[in-house]
């Protein structure tokens, strides 16, 4: 029989917690540690706090506008690909399309092979093939963010199906009934009540484009380059700079920690949210 | 027609709001060129210039990927030593010389091709004509810890255990003891040191590099064993000498080094064992010359700043002298250039943009910010000079014994070769081939591949 013993709940959790911490922990102990130390005193703990790859790194404007152009590119994408999913999902759920389970698998097709099959492929369709004379979509934000709609918006299809799925026909139906039109149903009933599991979709999506370097490392150069390909510059043939690289991965995670705290309290809805069919 | 106040200027005049792209890997000659010599070229002739330094690999893949592709998006691309045999035989660069011959209103006054060093000869076809600026220019050098040599009580033991004085290693044999006493004497003293530094990464081309470009010379083995007068042999039933005696020798002296040398070793590709060094975690090493410099001289980055003793590689007891006489060399001569590719769409304002880095004006400060050397009145200049006691006669070396050093050999099908050996050389590095059986296979299987390739008739 399991122990009733509170304090051995708080421990285990308090331990559990400490395990998911401690990478994060560690980074930020690399990334507080100058160069020299980091290979001779690999201690745990901190003697003292060394902040200049931090300063190096905010006073660097570059990346700076790296940052500023991961924030564009994953923002837009995912407020993108929610309402296409959003969109599809209710078309999916609603309407008794021919064929449209093998429509609903058909998009997870997109997710099922290495982005690197795609790689190529892009970059000749956004250097050669969607140009407009000395236009292209090569290194920009907008190519960016339609790119990762490939892998993302399957994503979210299938992450949000089951949410709208889960919201009962009849309240549509009541709400037609009452006059409101299809665009009037999706906005004033199926959208706030969808609301947790477009959170969750929102986040994810977001999570994802902001994390991707693959592709964006071969497809941005100047413009739209984003932080994680910008981390590759400091694998140098003189050395991998650690610091640098470890306070560049604490800062990138100042962003995803905000918009999981706004969204926090869908989340744990959101992802039950049509489990269990009324 | 008005008198030309500045060549820059009036060069540049036709190309004014040009941008111009470049791809390099981020090193620090790279980053001064980006920092500092792109933006005053820009102040002088009004063309913009961008470069975008990223890895090792994503640099290649970008570059390779736009001159296949033909797409146009750099004006330039980093050429490292070694690919630009791969790179002429591809047609990917533009012939810098005979660019400028054809047109002289883009020469500028102050460059000229015969102030580079002579590693500039690796950028050149058969004709003599240049294919890419130098901007980078190493070797592989002997880094030693003076502060352990010298200390009078490891200087005893040494003499002691020995019955030697311990100076740096000329020959693998001394090498070989000297690690092993370092590594002992860490151990014995509860010290976090070894006796030397083995780039021995066993998945990665470093180590492959580490063997062919760095100990099999030393052992009288040059351009990886292969013997491109006597059609294009490895083996040496073929006439070749990939698994030749010398070759095994070499094999088996690294994997005992390997063997005392840190636990990262095995790990290890060209950078960390600059930091194992740089962390003074090794008595001794054979290190890049890039890492040489800040090793010696970067307080943030190195423990070991004012205690780095700089000499040749060791060698078996006959091939210093075969090397001195133009018959082999010692090591190798890394570096790189920036190249035009065919496809750049701003071809004459890019060959301006190349005369430039290439001037020796800029070189003494370029020299010591990062440390290289292309052109050779760079080695007077009082700035290099100083920084030349810094790096405890680095420089000096690269002046006088550069020459027994050379780059990769001039074979096309490089990365391929490469390619077919390493899964059986990192098989040797895990123990699960033996070092003679293993460079047999490795022969065979270079032979095969140059036979594919058609190189072998």
């Amino acid at each position: 029989m399991p122990s009733r013993n509170p304090l051995i709940y708080v421990a285990l959790w308090l331990l559990l917690s400490l395990l998911t911490l401690f990478p994060i922990y560690w980074l930020f102990v690399i990334s507080v540690k100058p160069a020299v130390d980091l290979f001779t005193t690999p201690s745990l703990f901190l003697d003292a706090i060394y902040w200049k790859n931090y300063v190096n790194v905010i006073g660097n404007e570059t990346l700076r506008g790296y940052m500023l152009n991961s924030i564009i590119i994953s923002s837009c994408n995912a407020l993108l690909v929610t309402t296409l999913a959003f969109l599809a999902c209710y078309a999916l759920s609603r309407y008794d399309l021919p064929g449209k389970e093998n429509i609903f698998f058909w998009t997870i097709t997109n997710r099922m092979a290495p982005a690197a099959v795609f790689l190529l492929p892009f970059f000749l369709l956004f250097t050669q093939v969607f140009t407009l004379g000395e236009w292209k979509l090569y290194d920009t934000k907008i190519g960016m963010i339609l790119l990762y709609c490939t892998f993302n918006l399957p994503f979210a299809i299938w992450t949000l199906r089951p949410t709208i799925d889960g919201i009962p026909k009849e309240l549509d139906e009541a709400a037609t009934v009452d006059g409101a039109s299809t665009w009037q149903v999706i906005s004033e009933v199926i959208f706030p009540l969808a609301r947790p599991g477009l959170a969750v979709t929102l986040i994810l999506t977001w999570v994802f484009a902001w994390n991707e370097f693959l592709l964006a490392a071969t497809l941005t150069s100047f413009n739209a380059r984003t932080i994680t390909t910008g981390l590759s510059e400091y694998v140098t043939t003189t050395g991998t700079e650690w610091g640098a690289m470890a306070s560049i991965a604490v800062i990138t995670l100042i962003p995803a920690l905000i918009i999981f705290s706004v969204v926090q309290r869908h989340i744990v809805a959101g992802l039950t949210f049509g489990a269990v069919k009324e | 027609m008005p008198a030309q106040a500045d060549f820059w200027s009036d060069a540049g005049a036709k190309y004014k709001g040009v941008v111009l792209h470049g791809v390099t890997e981020s090193t620090p000659p790279s980053n001064y060129i980006k920092d500092v010599l792109a933006p005053e070229f820009e102040k002088k002739t009004g063309i913009k210039v961008e470069i975008e330094t990223t890895s090792w690999d994503q640099m290649y893949d970008k570059a390779i990927k736009d001159m296949e592709a033909k797409t146009g998006l750099y004006d330039m691309v980093y050429i490292e030593q070694d690919i630009i045999y791969a790179y002429l035989a591809r047609n990917f660069l533009v012939d810098i010389t005979k660019s400028l011959k054809d047109d002289p209103s883009l020469k500028a006054p102050d460059f000229d091709e015969s102030h580079f060093t002579t590693f500039a000869n690796y950028f050149k076809n058969a004709d003599g004509d240049l294919f890419g600026i130098p901007m980078e220019a190493f070797i592989k050098v002997y880094l030693y810890r003076t502060d352990l040599f010298n200390d009078p009580k490891i200087k005893e033991a040494f003499k002691k255990e020995t019955g030697k004085d311990l100076m740096p290693a000329k020959t693998h044999e001394e090498y070989t003891q000297i690690a092993e006493f370092f590594t002992k004497y860490g151990k014995d003293n509860g010290m976090e040191l070894w006796g030397t530094t083995a780039q021995a990464h066993t998945g990665h081309p470093a180590s492959w590099y580490e063997f062919f470009e760095s100990i099999a010379p030393t052992y009288g083995v040059y351009n990886w064993g292969i013997d491109p007068s006597k059609n294009y042999a490895a083996s040496v039933e073929n006439g070749g000498q990939m698994n030749s005696d010398k070759a095994k020798a070499a094999m088996k002296y690294w994997l005992h080094l390997r063997d005392i040398a840190p636990p990262e070793s095995a790990a290890s590709t060209w950078t960390e064992v600059g930091t194992t060094f740089a962390a003074g975690r090794v008595a001794q090493g054979l290190v890049y010359g890039e890492n040489a410099a800040w090793i010696a001289s970067d307080a943030e980055k190195s423990k070991v700043v004012g205690n780095v003793g700089v000499a040749l590689p060791p060698t078996e007891p006959d091939v210093l002298k075969e090397v001195e006489a133009g018959n082999g060399y010692l090591g190798y001569y890394d570096g790189g250039a920036f190249g035009l590719p065919v496809t750049s769409k701003n071809k004459e304002a890019t060959l301006l943009f190349l005369q430039f880095i290439g001037q020796d004006s800029v070189q003494a400060d370029w020299a010591v910010a990062a440390p290289r050397i292309t052109n050779t009145a760079t080695y007077d200049d009082p700035k290099v000079i100083e920084m030349d006691k810094k790096l405890n006669g680095y420089y000096t070396m690269l002046k006088d014994q550069g020459k027994l050093f050379a780059g990769a050999p001039p074979f096309p099908f490089h990365a391929q070769v490469r390619e077919a050996t390493a899964p059986i050389f990192y098989r040797i590095l895990l123990g699960e081939v033996g070092p003679d059986e293993g460079l047999d296979q490795m022969a065979a299987a270079a032979e095969a591949e140059l036979t594919n390739l058609g190189y072998r008739k």
